[in-house]
């Protein structure tokens, strides 16, 4: 019973195609998609993975046409991860997110990323290296946001970006504003930590002149932002003498204000800051100014 | 004593907690059926224990008649229910003979109302332990800061208890078992209380999980089984399946005793099925499976829950009737 509930009362599994990513991306106005899936005849089954890729006029189409591009029919029970285009908005996340919800009925919380900046020149040469860095970089940043977290809130998303030079950026995607791309730890690991997607923070800061590897979590107080970081090493890079906690403090109280401000601009709260201001105030009360404060521990 | 007439009430439980699991979509925000559940749990145990009253009153033939369709009618769209699930989820995998076949088979075992009796406790535990499991698999992925703090229209609460007050045949059946004259209101509060706070629950899980997207998700249980990352085969949904099939057939081995009871009034002591009448259950669940298995089933369910509302008010004026009768001809 077991087995015919879970799919193996029709086709084998091993005679399907099993998708583990879907890559989005645009180019020229069209769609297109790449399929990365388990390269069953290959020896080393745990890394070999072969990618399908077509073109569409909507994402839907492209995947409809990736699909029909393969011998065997698609199972995509063992999907874990999908990859957003580059120059992805709120719009083009929610139908995305959709549309996997919707044709490949994946578990939500298959992680999602956001393509490098770096146009891709070939699925076929880059598709199966840019999902297992996503893989690694999941892995090694601890970054992780599911596709439901796509739809957690109304007015915004915010989704990791892959950066093929190193670490990760972080895509802010408003409702009602234009997408930022927050860049380097001060900026997009603050806003992932502050965004709920990881508890770590790892790279360096202060235009590279020092680097710093945290533990991170958050709690809202008062109006004021705690982040609270624990078994903290700071290091200079260069060699310089100089308090490096509170260069940290000052680069992610600037980051957090800068972000902080072009997210109100957009009338979005990635941050949750609304959320805290409730549970104080009650619901529907106006936030008062948000400032950021760094406690070591 | 306890082994002529065992408890019944666990079963009735497991009846009323599948419902709940095999959701196909999120009913209410949390914040409104906790306000919701203070006054739907009493009304629903009031109703149920007023129904009681009312049958030991005045049942006759055609409430009887009605009542037995009615279980038939409800146990075929709970077999439709699941072979949606099972079709949404593993499209082309398994079909509505299939289903049917693994869940009635089982019936047959489940027709001593020992066996009933003794299988629910068991789907319970088996229920709470892998809801616990779940919940521990998914706790990484509950973020508190996804509880929406907008504030709740009179609409939202109107929804909660639209939901709610869904009628289920459950909180009518103790008016079937053999306890005549010694009606007790705690159980049907219980079985109310325990259906509703597990429902807020679930639903306080579910904002957790989703935020803002609660509304929209399909099957939104599932879902979030799916991402529990301990189990065979990484995750948790053949289990899970496992453990609904063996509630839904609890739940129509249950229908199955309530029916014999209606349609045989003779022989109450009796505390098991035929095996002689599992022939015509089979071929009458089957075909009418078959006939509405285009039917729409979320709009079937409601009309479902609105027709044993109608049926629960018919009873009771059946009921009050024969008060009244019995009253006047005493006062005569």
């Amino acid at each position: 019973m077991s087995l015919l509930l879970s799919g193996c009362g029709g086709q084998a599994l091993s005679q399907r195609e099993i998708v583990r990513g879907v890559l989005f991306d645009r180019q020229n106005g069209d769609y297109s998609v790449c399929l990365v899936l388990a390269d069953q005849n290959a020896e080393e089954t745990a890394q070999a993975n072969k990618v399908a890729c077509a073109l569409g006029d909507t994402p839907a189409q492209a995947l409809q046409n990736a699909e029909q591009s393969l011998p065997g029919s698609v199972y995509y029970g063992l999907l874990d991860l999908a990859a957003l285009p580059a120059d992805v908005d709120w719009q083009m996340a929610r139908e995305l997110g959709m549309l996997l919800y919707e044709n490949a009925q994946p578990a939500p919380e298959l992680s999602v990323f956001v393509l490098d900046t770096r146009p891709v020149n070939s699925w076929a040469r880059e598709g199966a290296q840019l999902y297992q860095g996503m893989k690694s970089l999941e892995d090694t940043a601890r970054v992780h946001c599911g596709l439901q977290q796509l739809f957690a809130q109304e007015d915004v998303c915010a989704v990791p970006g892959y950066a093929a030079e190193g670490g990760y950026d972080l895509v802010l995607l408003p409702r009602d504003g234009p997408s930022v791309r927050c860049r380097g730890l001060e900026e997009a690991q603050l806003a992932a930590v502050l965004c709920g997607q990881t508890t770590h923070l790892q790279g360096t800061y202060a235009d590279g002149s020092a680097s710093c590897r945290a533990r991170a979590n958050v709690t809202v107080q008062n109006g004021t932002v705690q982040l609270h970081l624990r078994e903290v090493e700071l290091r200079s890079l260069y060699g310089g003498e100089g308090d490096l906690e509170a260069l940290l403090c000052q680069s992610l109280q600037r980051a957090f204000g800068a972000l902080n401000y072009r997210m109100q601009a957009a009338g979005a709260d990635p941050f949750h800051l609304r959320f805290w201001q409730a549970c104080s105030y009650g619901p529907g009360t106006v936030p008062e100014r948000i400032t950021l404060e760094v406690t070591f521990e | 004593m306890k082994r002529d007439r065992p408890s019944l009430f666990a079963a009735l439980t497991v009846g009323v907690l599948v419902n709940v699991l095999l959701r196909s979509q999120s009913g209410y925000w949390p914040r409104a059926g906790a306000a919701a559940a203070l006054v739907c749990v009493p009304l629903l145990a009031a109703v149920g224990w007023l129904f009681a009253r009312a049958w030991d009153l005045g049942e006759n033939p055609l409430l009887r008649c009605l009542f037995a369709a009615l279980l038939v009618y409800t146990s075929a769209l709970e077999l439709l229910r699941f072979w949606h699930l099972a079709r949404r989820l593993y499209p082309g995998a398994v079909s509505l003979a299939g289903v049917c076949l693994m869940t009635l088979l089982p019936v047959i075992y489940l027709r001593r109302v020992s066996a009933i009796s003794q299988t629910a406790h068991v789907v319970l535990c088996l229920l709470g332990l892998a809801t616990a499991f779940m919940l521990l698999t998914v706790l990484p992925r509950l973020h508190i800061t996804n509880l929406q703090v907008v504030a709740l229209t009179g609409r939202d609460y109107a929804a909660a208890c639209r939901e709610q007050l869904t009628m289920y045949p459950e909180y009518l059946l103790p008016a079937l078992w053999p306890e005549r004259g010694n009606r007790s209101f705690r159980p049907l509060y219980k079985l109310a209380a325990m259906a509703i706070w597990f429902d807020v629950g679930v639903h306080f899980m579910l904002e957790l999980f989703y935020g803002a997207a609660l509304p929209l998700r399909v099957d939104p249980i599932h879902a979030a089984a799916r991402c529990g990352a301990l189990s065979v085969f990484n995750r948790l949904e053949s289990l899970q399946l496992i453990l609904w099939v063996m509630a839904i057939t609890l739940k129509l081995a249950l229908y199955l005793y309530a029916m014999r009871r209606l349609l045989k009034p003779e022989g109450k002591k009796d505390t098991a099925v035929s095996l002689g009448s599992f022939p015509l259950y089979f071929s009458g669940i089957l075909l009418l499976c078959a006939f509405l298995r285009k039917v729409d089933i979320d709009i079937a369910m409601q009309a479902r829950s609105a027709v044993t509302w109608g049926f629960v008010a018919l009873a009771g004026i059946g009921g009050a009737a024969a008060w009244l009768c019995r009253s006047v001809k005493r006062c005569c």
